[in-house]
């Protein structure tokens, strides 16, 4: 007799999944970085693979569905990072940051994307360089098209080049962004403007275009004075400061309006030594720049006054002289936002050397082909981005009131994918929806290139169905920047990415809502022994011969990746 | 190497030179800082263990009850709530003959609510299958650590180290600490009874019917009756390797005196001034010191009565109803023996009072003046 009650024998015959009435099993469902990213990333996936450290896959994984890593990290407004779950938890993933980071590892490692062999499968014109355009050509190339983009101007980039000033994204960043895109065999022709050198009638080769001219118009403000001289277009002289930097203005400067452009000339005209006030109609919380770029824009000494409105602009001996109403803040209007209101017998003067409007843009209609339907201010397009005119498409700024670079090179993904379809005879519409990250609007190219890899349910994980007891409040690694003395003296970045360390650490701190990860939590757990692994190799799968269902593996997962569903008898 | 440490330390320096591989533990005072300084070193990659945090003692000990199935050494501390409720997992550690070795730091239970020391919690356990080594200093805490494994691996039983709360567990004494090569060569690596295969399942445990069940039982307590003499046996050999021996009790004083008197854990320091003292006044007395209370050193003690008329036990616990459990013991073991001695049952220095010289010296001389015990229970030191 043994020294215990032991059995040499074993149990395995005694198949317990035969109790089983639920069962589990692991299913992938949709982050909600993804969900809110407008172009469409896999961030899960790729702050994944930083985590093995392999930066490269990372690199790889982000270019399936986005071109512009580089660009993104630095520029994009980061919805993503609104909805992150680890936001209610402590401080939500800096997503821009790792992008970045991955993008700056392939080019000082000096990674190319290479370029997809195999026949050409038709002509494909693209109109406009900027993010949609060029988006629309990456992709458009990656499906097997040959595509010329045309540019009006005598580089490529559009507001990317022209909008966006070098101190929030280096020229050099975009160059190499835009690089990539050509060695995938896309053909950039700058210096032909549409409707001028370039007439749709010269397209005729090519079996579909793709409108993405943008909005470069600045709109006006209808009141007197607004013509004279030392009265300046906001996105004109921006463009001209990013072009040459050099321009004549006076010291001190009004800035009317308060979206990125109003704050990107008073940064730009501050490191031009001048001294600028940002006048705006509607309080802080209304004004639709963004929040980290007002931070900054305050750091580097630019004065903000809000709640006033011009409604005259005089000229007075060398000064300009801006007659203003104080407003107050009245009913919510269309926008949602509540309307200023004047306040009665309030009018102010405020003097300046030079006033710089940037009160919005807005699309250019003339060069569009005609039967195009536009409403409110843009062409109206269905989500594909197909238009009215068979073969036609557009995106962008040219489509949206959404005017972000997300937005634009997510609307260039979607035609691409709209117009291979369209040549293909397909339903656009029903390929769309197969690849719809969580309830869309955004799309994976990837998915629909590999449609059996990355599966995932479209429901969006929330903080409420995650297990966070498995994770512990961590410190937001945060991305440097240069000290304002130093940082206003000239177009230098301003923000200094992370190193190695920071971003595996800031990577680490990822939830990876929706997407197991192999944490092993359930193999941990398991009462039955249920979860497979075998040679150490973690399988994502159930022993359904003896999972008795009791469900511990879907509440102790902590990242929601594993489902429970009742038993079919 | 001397260091000046804490009882504490000393049972995690024991432990690291045990080569623990599992450790599971939950907090509770005045255990905590065991495993503070255990989780410390786990966390810092100086010691390669597994340091399981779990909910709760019940957890601790079964998680221990899985690794040490698995074949690999465990250790878990506690104190007093904390081993109550480890008590089922108690039993199944013992009936699974698993050698595990558990560090109890005395303390009361309540209510009243009570950290100090007292030994309710540990010998509210004596029916549960585990060896019990009590320690009466930091040199003995660490040495037993070392000792507690050797026995625990050679009889498959688990050993439970007791010391008092504070007055050792955070009082600080010069220990010397062995090298790691000089416990290595003390305490080979566990060799598992039924080493797991994954590819060979078997079945842990299983249920015994009563065809059976007594037959384990038997086998239970055959291990325990081998304990005295391996005990003996390693502890012979941790004499010749680092100088020192501790025996399953130690007598103090002169051989054939009138009077025993037996304690254990600190009290017994201090009752060695006692004994000193009383013995310059002309007093027959001589000290017992129990370190080993289960299996109990009946044969032991038995050996050192030579004649002696009387014994008192002082006990630093109360079996409520019955008396002290020390004491209550030792009636009971000598009932079928031929010399049985007065037994006088002291009970004092519950919930962390002090047994002072003056508490000791009083119950001696209660001893010396009365023929027989008054009553079942003496009090030292109640405010009546």
């Amino acid at each position: 007799m043994p020294m215990i009650s032991i059995s040499f024998g074993h149990m395995d015959w005694n198949k317990t999944g035969a109790w089983r009435a639920q069962r589990p099993f692991y299913e992938d469902k949709t982050p909600p970085c993804s969900a809110a990213c407008p172009v469409g990333n896999d961030i899960v996936a790729f702050i994944q693979r930083m985590t093995e450290g392999d930066f490269e896959g990372a690199w790889n994984l982000i270019k399936e569905e986005n071109p512009f890593p580089g660009i993104c990290g630095r520029v994009c407004f980061h919805p993503c990072e609104s909805k992150c779950n680890r936001g209610a938890y402590d401080e939500p993933i800096a997503i821009h940051a790792l992008e970045r980071f991955v993008s700056d590892f392939a080019s000082n490692s000096n990674k190319k994307i290479k370029k997809v062999p195999g026949v050409r499968k038709g002509k494909i014109a693209v109109i406009g360089s900027g993010p949609a355009g060029m988006s629309c050509g990456y992709h458009l190339a990656r499906l097997d098209y040959d595509v010329t983009v045309f540019e009006s101007s005598s580089l490529p980039g559009g507001m990317l080049r022209e909008g966006i000033p070098s101190y929030r994204l280096p020229k050099d960043v975009l160059d190499r962004e835009i690089s990539n895109i050509a060695e995938l065999g896309v053909e950039f022709r700058t210096g032909m403007p549409f409707g001028e050198n370039l007439k749709l009638e010269d397209l005729k080769n090519y079996q579909a275009v793709f409108i993405a001219t943008g909005a470069h118009q600045s709109r006006g403000l209808h009141i007197p004075g607004e013509g004279g001289k030392s009265v300046l277009s906001g996105l004109d002289l921006l463009k001209k400061i990013n072009v040459c930097k050099k321009v004549k203005l006076g010291d001190k400067i009004a800035v009317i309006g308060g979206g990125n452009t109003a704050i990107d000339l008073a940064r730009s005209v501050i490191r031009l030594g001048k001294k600028p006030t940002i006048l705006y109609r509607r309080s802080k919380e209304e004004m639709p720049a963004f929040e980290d770029e007002m931070v900054e824009a305050i750091e580097e000494g630019v004065k903000i006054r809000y709640l006033v409105n011009p409604i005259r602009i005089q000229q007075k001996d060398s000064m300009k002289r801006l007659e203003c109403l104080r407003m107050e803040l009245g009913e919510k209007d269309e926008s949602g936002r509540r309307r200023p209101v004047p306040i009665p017998n309030s009018s102010f003067f405020f003097e300046a050397e030079s006033v710089i409007i940037a009160a919005g843009e807005e699309i250019e209609v003339s060069f569009l082909p005609k039967g195009l339907e536009k409403k409110e201010g843009i062409v109206l397009t269905q989500r594909d981005g197909s238009t009215g005119i068979k073969g036609i498409f557009a995106g962008g700024d040219l489509t949206s009131t959404q005017r972000t670079v997300a937005h634009a090179i997510g609307s260039g993904k979607k035609a691409a994918l709209a117009m291979d379809c369209y040549l293909k005879g397909k339903d656009s519409e029903d390929a769309l929806r197969q690849i719809l990250i969580g309830e869309g609007p955004s799309i994976s190219i990837f998915r629909h290139l590999h449609p059996e890899e990355r599966r995932m349910n479209p429901h969006v994980v929330t903080f409420e169905e995650l297990n966070t007891d498995y994770f512990e409040p961590l410190e937001r690694r945060r991305e440097s920047k240069g000290v304002v003395k130093k940082r206003i003296k000239g177009f230098g970045e301003v923000t200094s990415g992370f190193t190695d360390g920071s971003a595996l650490e800031e990577a680490e701190r990822c939830f990876s809502c929706g997407t197991c990860n192999g944490c092993e939590n359930c193999y941990v757990f398991c009462p039955d022994a249920s979860i497979m692994k075998t040679e150490e190799v973690f399988s994502r799968q159930v022993d359904y011969d003896f999972c008795k269902g009791c469900g511990i593996c879907f509440s102790e997962c902590p990242r929601g990746a594993i489902s429970l569903k009742e038993e079919a008898r | 190497m001397k260091k000046v440490i804490t009882g504490n330390q000393a049972v995690a320096y024991g432990v690291i030179l045990s080569r623990v591989d599992v450790i599971s533990a939950y907090p509770i005072t005045p255990q905590t800082t065991i495993v503070e300084e255990l989780s410390e070193l786990t966390a810092s990659g100086r010691m390669k263990t597994v340091f399981l945090k779990v909910e709760s003692e019940h957890s601790a000990m079964a998680a221990l009850i899985g690794a040490s199935t698995g074949g690999v050494r465990c250790f878990t501390a506690t104190s007093s709530h904390g081993l109550a409720y480890m008590h089922e997992m108690l039993h199944w550690a013992s009936g699974a003959r698993l050698p595990i070795v558990l560090v109890n730091v005395n303390r009361a239970i309540g209510p009243p609510w009570n950290i100090w020391s007292d030994q309710s919690d540990s010998l509210s356990q004596r029916d549960t299958g585990w060896v019990q080594l009590y320690c009466e200093h930091n040199q003995e805490v660490l040495d037993t650590v070392l000792q507690a494994y050797r026995i625990a691996e050679s009889v498959k039983l688990p050993v439970m180290v007791v010391l008092d709360a504070y007055v050792l567990s955070h009082t600080s004494e010069a220990v010397e600490i062995p090298t790691m090569e000089e416990v290595d060569a003390f305490l080979p690596p566990y060799c598992p009874e039924y080493p797991i295969d994954t590819q060979e399942p078997m079945a842990f445990s299983t249920i015994a019917t009563p065809d059976h069940f007594l037959e384990f039982r038997y086998k239970l307590q055959k291990a325990m009756e081998q304990v005295p003499e391996i005990a003996k046996k390693v502890d012979d050999e941790f004499k010749s390797r680092f100088g020192r021996r501790y025996g399953a009790i130690e007598r103090y004083g002169k051989e054939e005196t009138e009077i025993l008197l037996i304690t254990s854990g600190t009290v017994t320091g201090t009752s060695r001034t006692v004994i000193d003292k009383l013995i310059g006044k002309g007093v027959s007395v001589a000290g017992i010191k129990i370190k080993r209370f289960r299996p109990f050193p009946i044969e032991e003690i038995y050996k050192e009565i030579k004649g002696a008329k009387k014994i008192a036990v002082i006990d630093r616990n109360l079996s409520a109803g019955v008396g002290g459990i020390f004491a209550q013991e030792l009636r009971a073991s000598l009932y079928s023996r031929e010399q049985r001695p007065q037994i006088f049952g002291f009970i004092s220095g519950l919930g962390g009072r002090d047994i002072t010289p003056e508490l000791i010296e009083e119950a001696v001389q209660y001893t010396v003046d009365h023929p027989r015990p008054e009553e079942e229970i003496l009090w030292l030191g109640l405010k009546r």
